[in-house]
């Protein structure tokens, strides 16, 4: 475990001298994180919380973060093709399995608190600009059981939502075309949206300034060491394999090799892609079941509508899954809508498909809120989901074929909202072995490898 | 717990002594952020939910206790005089201390309290308010409004945040829950033209709803 620091004293007694290259670098860990996105970074500061200088963590990100701090200018180039940088950021408790509800609400908890977590001695302290403004789920009659079950568990579970009735709907939201509809579930309480990057920036700041350290590099491949010490009678030692440690490819091109006892992998879209690195997904076994997670490319369209609802309306959700929020006070809306399977856009780059706006987006949102009709397309951008094409949520635990693999990943567009709840998760699991502060056993890979899927209905 | 998979580690060798690792550093920081976490949790214990208060009083006398004896004042509907406790009396005779049937709070007064967040579970089911003065209270931000405003969605009428300089423009966008709400008080907390524009964009948005103490940029000057 402390291999490293020994390597680094064997050194310095033989006198070896050590380039300033080769101190930056680390080549030694306790745990590894791939994946410096939200996910990684907030797994890394809980680790990193809980035991301080006990563990030593490598967060590997492939498009790490430059930050220009001129007097003047504060300019950030970097998280290029993150989904976190890319998300639209929203917060709420309207879901549908017990465990999205609660780390959702453990989120709320901690943005409220934020301050007390993730202050760093000398810095501003952190503010995600969280903006209140609450979700409105429509139905339409066919779905509208669904939404009362859900309402049911979320009120249980501590949430604060409202069941409206059409008629409530148009008292409410009188700029609401309420055709086809009808039922709403209308959020009243820590819902809203708030600012990805600074949270982003608030944790990888909190995660540093507790010792984690960041290597900015492309995983390439790994290492394996056959047979594993916490093996089991039941199964053969050829079976299971270790993570030795992963080849990073750095920025100025030279390849390492970074040993960990402990790898966890946060990669977000780009988890299945790194699991075939592994070897995951090439025979039919379950101890190299592949990982069910690809990239998905969302758009997020930016429209100009001076007439538009503004200050009265929540984040609002059409039975189709269209969304739009509010953005900043000029009048500008954000919308976008998740394409059905036949028309997914292919992911090898971000560009934006600005027909599927008019095609697919502007009818139902102009049909939903009439003052839309007269709406302009001001920018758009394009972000991937870390899609979860299994059964669209989080795979959180350990997989079989490696027994010193642990995934947080496949959250299917809501990781971000959840990054701290699964970040002290993620902890618990690796420190303490077992979950303690939200269950999180049913989001487990066991699932699939069983082919038991648990469907999250609530998938916006 | 993970079920099957669990068999392929073991649990006991886990946890790990990591007091060893982490002797302790005292710093000024250190020392800070234990004060405030002391005082925030003795505020924490002062304003927790006691569920025998509210199963003997009921909602609103309860709440009316929990304002009344830190210092705040309420108001009951019907009577036309504020309730409050003298500094020096250690009980409030004006407060029944049993349930009173159609006995229900028409107005809070809070102002300059430390209320906090977790304090507002004492509020609840408050069926008839319409008032809420929250002067000057030092803890009151924008999950306090948020919070405020999913609570008493539909009762109030009278919003007063004025002087509560954690508010910022991000706690306007939950005011649209209060149907009702009249006027919301915004003195001393404007600061900055995005806030100005953003009050002036609710009170397009809210018919009904006057914003008052903000001082707006003045347009006659422009002219000059």
């Amino acid at each position: 475990m402390f291999k490293s620091d020994f390597v680094d004293m064997k050194d310095r007694l033989l006198g070896k001298t050590l380039t300033a290259r080769e101190r930056d670098i680390p080549r030694f860990c306790d745990v590894l994180i791939i994946g410096g996105g939200v996910m990684g970074s907030a797994i890394a500061y809980w680790l990193k919380w809980r035991t301080l200088d006990g563990l030593k963590v490598v967060v590997i990100e492939k498009d790490s973060t430059v930050i220009e701090k001129n007097p003047n200018s504060f300019k950030v180039r970097s998280y290029r093709d993150s989904s976190t940088t890319l998300s639209v950021g929203g917060l709420r408790q309207q879901f549908s399995l017990k465990e999205n509800i609660e780390l959702s609400l453990y989120t709320a908890d901690f943005f409220r608190n934020i301050k007390e977590h993730l202050s760093v001695k000398g810095g501003d302290p952190p503010d995600v600009q969280f903006n209140p403004s609450g979700y409105l789920f429509l139905s339409a009659e066919d779905t509208a059981h669904t939404l009362v079950e859900n309402a049911r568990l979320q009120r249980s579970l501590g949430a604060k939502v409202e069941l409206l009735s059409l008629e409530k709907l148009k008292e409410k939201f009188p700029w609401l075309n309420t055709e086809g509809l009808f039922l709403g579930c209308h959020g009243l309480e820590n819902e809203g949206w708030f600012d990805p990057w600074s949270l982003l920036f608030a944790f990888k700041r909190k995660a540093m300034s507790l010792g984690a350290e960041y290597v900015e590099g492309e995983v390439t491949g790994f290492n394996f060491k056959q047979g594993s010490e916490y093996i089991n009678q039941d199964i053969s030692s050829e079976d299971v394999k270790h993570l030795e440690g992963a080849q990073v490819k750095l920025k100025d091109g030279q390849t390492i090799n970074l040993n960990c006892g402990l790898m966890v992998l946060a990669a977000g879209p780009q988890s299945g892609e790194i699991g075939r690195l592994m070897g995951l997904g090439a025979q039919n076994s379950i101890y190299t079941a592949p990982i069910p997670v690809e990239p998905r490319k969302r758009y997020v369209y930016s429209v100009h509508c001076p007439d538009g609802p503004g200050f009265s309306s929540p984040i609002l959700i059409d039975p189709s899954g269209t969304y739009f929020r509010r953005e900043g006070l000029g009048g500008n809306y954000l919308c976008g809508r998740s394409p059905t399977d036949e028309e997914e856009p292919p992911t090898d780059n971000l560009e934006v498909d600005y027909d599927f706006f008019e095609s697919k987006v502007w009818p139902i949102l102009a049909h939903r809120v009439p003052a839309f009709e007269k709406c302009k397309v001001k920018s758009a951008w394009a972000g991937y989901y870390d899609f979860n094409y299994f059964d669209e949520n989080a795979v959180i635990g350990h997989h079989p074929g490696f027994c010193n693999l642990y995934m947080a990943t496949g959250f299917s567009g809501h990781g971000i909202q959840q990054a701290p709840g699964v970040g002290r998760a993620v902890m618990e699991m690796l420190i303490d072995g077992e979950f303690k502060t939200i269950d999180l056993s049913r989001l487990s890979f066991e699932r699939y490898i069983e082919k038991i899927p648990l469907w999250e209905s609530n998938i916006v | 717990m993970y079920g099957l998979l669990s068999a392929l580690y073991s649990k006991k060798n886990q946890v790990l002594d990591l007091h060893h690792y982490n002797p302790i550093r005292i710093s000024g920081f250190l020392l800070n952020s234990w004060k405030t976490k002391t005082i925030k949790d003795a505020e924490l214990l002062d304003q927790a939910y006691i569920p025998e208060r509210h199963q003997i009083l009921g909602n609103d006398l309860a709440s009316a206790h929990f304002i009344v004896y830190r210092g705040g004042r309420v108001k009951f509907i019907g009577d036309n005089f504020w309730i409050s406790k003298d500094n020096k009396a250690k009980t409030c005779d004006k407060l029944p201390n049993n349930y009173v049937k159609d006995y229900y709070l028409e107005a809070i007064d809070a102002s300059g309290l430390r209320l906090r967040y977790e304090g507002l579970a004492n509020l609840t089911n408050l069926s008839q308010l319409t008032e809420l003065r929250l002067r000057g209270c030092p803890c009151v931000d924008d999950w306090f409004v948020d919070r405020i405003s999913g609570e008493f969605c539909s009762t109030l009428e009278h919003l007063d945040l004025s002087d509560c300089h954690q508010v910022t423009e991000n706690a306007l966008s939950c005011i649209y829950r209060i149907t009702n709400l009249k006027t919301l008080v915004l003195e001393n907390i404007v600061k900055s033209r995005s806030f100005e524009y953003a009050c002036l964009l609710l009170e397009d948005a809210l018919p009904q709803l006057n914003i008052i103490g903000v001082k707006y940029m003045d347009v006659t000057k422009l002219s000059d």
